[in-house]
């Protein structure tokens, strides 16, 4: 009778089973709040943005493993393969790889020479650095800093030959220089730059990337050498005319060791191309004989306006002597400190 | 429950299954006086009273739980509980923490990691901006650095200025001028002014992290920084290629400071090289007045005697000692530029804007002798030809 004149509507029409009426209140009342939760799930669906704390450490977990597999497989070497290139994380696949050789010998600064070259060569990828060392047996402390460098490097030993220890005016590094060349002329299979970088150079890391695209023979100036405070190719229209140059000489190609580039497929396609023992003459001499002239060089350093290169030199100091009598140092710090130095022998 | 308005659908979820429950089976009346009726029918009453299933009623509770969890996680983005993660950050991450190499320190700043505040003095001559660059280079490898150069003029070096624009390093630049008093002397206390400026600055600035005098022609592998970054007091370390021993370096034996490793034969209470030890900045402040005094080769000394500290307050690094990270190397003095790059001959080429790039060598050393000039880049030129 109360509902006689009621309006009866429904929220939603259910075909309701024949129960007791509380019966049918308690079902739609369940049924409605399963359904209300289902709306609050689907409202939750946006899994992009949240992540609750045991999510993150199980993909953690999983990112970490799925990581060491790739790391195992393709383990960092810091040595070359039979190709003439390292694997691992500092070697981006298709990028030409930089061939660095440094002559090096035997002095108290060898190691700091070595240190601060090495580290301006962390900011470079797809490098290697080949050291030749002018000894007839290898210095330990050198190989352990190339070890511990992080670097993709080759060792290699190459003494001067003894009829040229004995001039006045050696031709330094050319024996060194030559090994190198010889090493990539074995191993270099996949094209690159081949640079000379002495130890005691400054390089400005944006180099070596221009250095990376050098087709024939890149040149570029380098800062504070020969009395004219700067040796460096001049450039008329985009095309290397002349060469700006304390020590002409006579020479064709009048750069500085640090001064230039040349491109592997070039190198190879030379096979008589090597450095001559006649100093002063080692990069003329050697770029003559890669069979190229003015139009082939490409100048870089926006457009040899820059310097990127330095031809610092250091100071020499005196080679660790033993410890004065005065002082005792045995089982001390200095002893391990002095065995590390240079004592002088060569 | 409302009286009002029909179709409302509760100001609570709560309550909102009562209401729909009442549309479903019952008419909203208007009329305050069907109220009672209204409530005496009311089916929630009914609901308590009833002795039902209690499996029904655990239900019930069951589903009321369910639905207050649901509801709990519909709190605004910005609340405390929530943690939002970007994932492709994280993946990004975690590769990069793979491809650094071992021996070298992220390079990326950490929050946690004290700050190195590497003060430089540096002047005008022909090899700084060579000298820095390689030195910047270095840096660049570190972590948490804010490199303090302090250049020796009165104005600004303009190739300093282009230097310092490309540099990809924090840094503050201190314009500190050598007082005309140690100017004069044969032996100038190089450097102490921009020692001194830095202090002031770290001092006024109250910086927290550590403070240390890097020369801009010495050598560092980087592995000094992580050697001295954890200094609470003043820590030291061997420097190499200093005097004519080779090395500068505390003697340890067993832990325990015997003496000084050192060539320099003046007497000194700390006779260590000034790339051989770093100080905390907040113990400097804390001492007060600390300065280097202007004596020359007893610089270091003299600093370290006014941070008031005794043997025991040192700390030795680099594995008790017994490595060395940093070596004294000098760089040889260059020539400055010719002016013969200035001739017109070299007119519309890349020489041009080189000179802006390299130091030229003060007018007064100028030969202005056209002639000669002339002669010579006519010789040059002749060869290419």
């Amino acid at each position: 009778q109360n509902y006689k004149n009621a309006k009866r509507f429904y929220l939603i029409e259910i075909q309701m089973p024949r129960l007791p009426r509380r019966r049918q209140m308690m079902m739609v009342l369940c049924g409605a709040a399963t359904l209300l939760l289902l709306l609050t799930a689907l409202v939750h669906t946006d899994t992009q943005r949240y992540y609750s704390p045991l999510r993150i450490a199980d993909k953690l977990a999983t990112q970490r493993e799925q990581i060491a597999e790739v790391a195992a497989a393709d383990a960092d070497t810091f040595e070359p393969g039979s190709d003439g290139v390292c694997s691992g994380r500092r070697w981006p696949r298709g990028v030409r790889p930089l061939y660095i050789i440094t002559p090096t010998y035997p002095r108290a600064e060898q190691i700091p020479e070595l240190t601060r070259t090495g580290q301006t060569l962390l900011h470079v990828d797809a490098l290697v650095w080949i050291v030749v060392e002018d000894v007839n047996k290898a210095t330990k402390a050198v190989l352990h800093y190339l070890k511990s460098s992080g670097l993709c490097y080759v060792y290699l030993k190459a003494r001067m030959p003894v009829k040229y220890q004995k001039l006045k005016t050696k031709p330094r590094g050319v024996a060194n220089r030559n090994a190198g060349l010889t090493w990539i002329r074995k191993h270099a299979k996949r094209g690159g730059v081949i640079y000379f970088a002495d130890d005691d150079n400054t390089y400005d890391r944006r180099i070596f990337e221009q250095i990376r695209g050098t087709k024939k023979v890149s040149m570029f100036p380098v800062g504070l050498v020969t009395k004219l405070g700067v040796s460096s190719p001049v450039v008329r229209d985009g095309k290397v005319t002349d060469f700006y140059d304390g020590w002409i000489s006579n020479r064709k190609f009048a750069v500085d060791m640090a001064g230039f580039a040349v491109s592997v497929e070039k190198f190879l396609n030379s096979p008589k191309a090597a450095m001559p023992y006649i100093a002063g003459r080692e990069e003329t001499k050697f770029l003559e004989s890669l069979n190229i002239s003015n139009i082939d060089i490409e100048p870089l350093a926006n457009n040899c306006q820059e310097i990127l290169v330095w031809h610092t030199r250091t100071f020499k100091n005196a080679p660790a002597r033993p410890s004065p009598k005065e002082i005792n140092i045995t089982d001390s710090n200095i002893q391990s400190l002095l065995k590390q130095l240079w004592n002088g022998k060569r | 429950r409302t009286r009002a308005g029909q179709g409302s659908v509760a100001t609570s979820a709560l309550t909102g299954a009562v209401d729909t429950r009442l549309m479903c089976q019952h008419s909203f009346q208007t009329s305050p006086a069907s109220s009672p009726s209204a409530t005496k029918t009311l089916p929630f009453h009914s609901v308590m009273k009833h002795r039902s299933n209690p499996l029904v009623l655990l239900l019930l509770v069951v589903t009321a739980i369910m639905l207050l969890f649901a509801i709990m996680h519909t709190y605004p983005t910005d609340s405390l509980n929530q943690h939002y993660v970007n994932p492709d950050r994280l993946q990004l991450d975690l590769i990069s923490q793979r491809q650094d190499p071992k021996p070298v320190s992220p390079v990326r700043d950490l929050a946690d990691l004290p700050m190195i505040y590497p003060i430089t003095p540096t002047y005008g001559r022909s090899a700084q901006i060579a000298d820095l660059t390689r030195l910047s280079q270095t840096l660049m490898l570190v972590p948490n650095i804010h490199w303090i150069i302090c250049e020796d003029s009165w104005t600004p070096n303009r190739l300093l200025q282009l230097f310092l624009k490309d540099l990809k390093l924090n840094f503050t630049l201190i314009l500190t001028p050598m007082p005309a008093k140690y100017r004069r002397l044969k032996k100038q206390p190089k450097g102490c002014t921009a020692r001194n400026a830095g202090l002031k600055w770290l001092t006024d600035s109250n910086k927290d992290g550590v403070l240390y005098f890097m020369d801009d022609d010495n050598t560092y592998d980087i592995r000094v920084f992580e050697e001295m970054r954890w200094t609470q007091r003043v820590s030291m370390w061997p420097v190499g290629l200093v005097t004519e021993l080779a090395v500068s370096s505390p003697i340890l034996k067993n832990g325990h400071l015997l003496g000084w490793y050192d060539g320099y034969m003046i007497k000194r209470k700390f006779a260590i090289d000034m790339a051989g030890f770093a100080t905390n900045v907040q113990f400097m402040i804390k001492v007060g007045g600390v300065e280097m005094p202007y004596m020359h080769g007893l610089e270091e000394d003299g600093y370290l005697r006014a941070l008031k500290i005794g043997y025991g307050d040192i700390e030795f690094k680099a594995d008790g000692c017994t490595k060395i990270y940093v070596w004294h190397t000098r760089t040889q003095w260059s020539s400055r530029g010719s002016p013969m790059i200035i001739n017109s001959h070299y007119d519309g080429t890349n020489l041009r804007k080189l000179q802006s790039r390299i130091m030229l060598s003060s007018r007064q050393n100028w030969k202005i002798n056209s002639s000669y000039e002339a002669w010579l880049i006519k010789e040059q030129f002749s060869i290419h030809n």
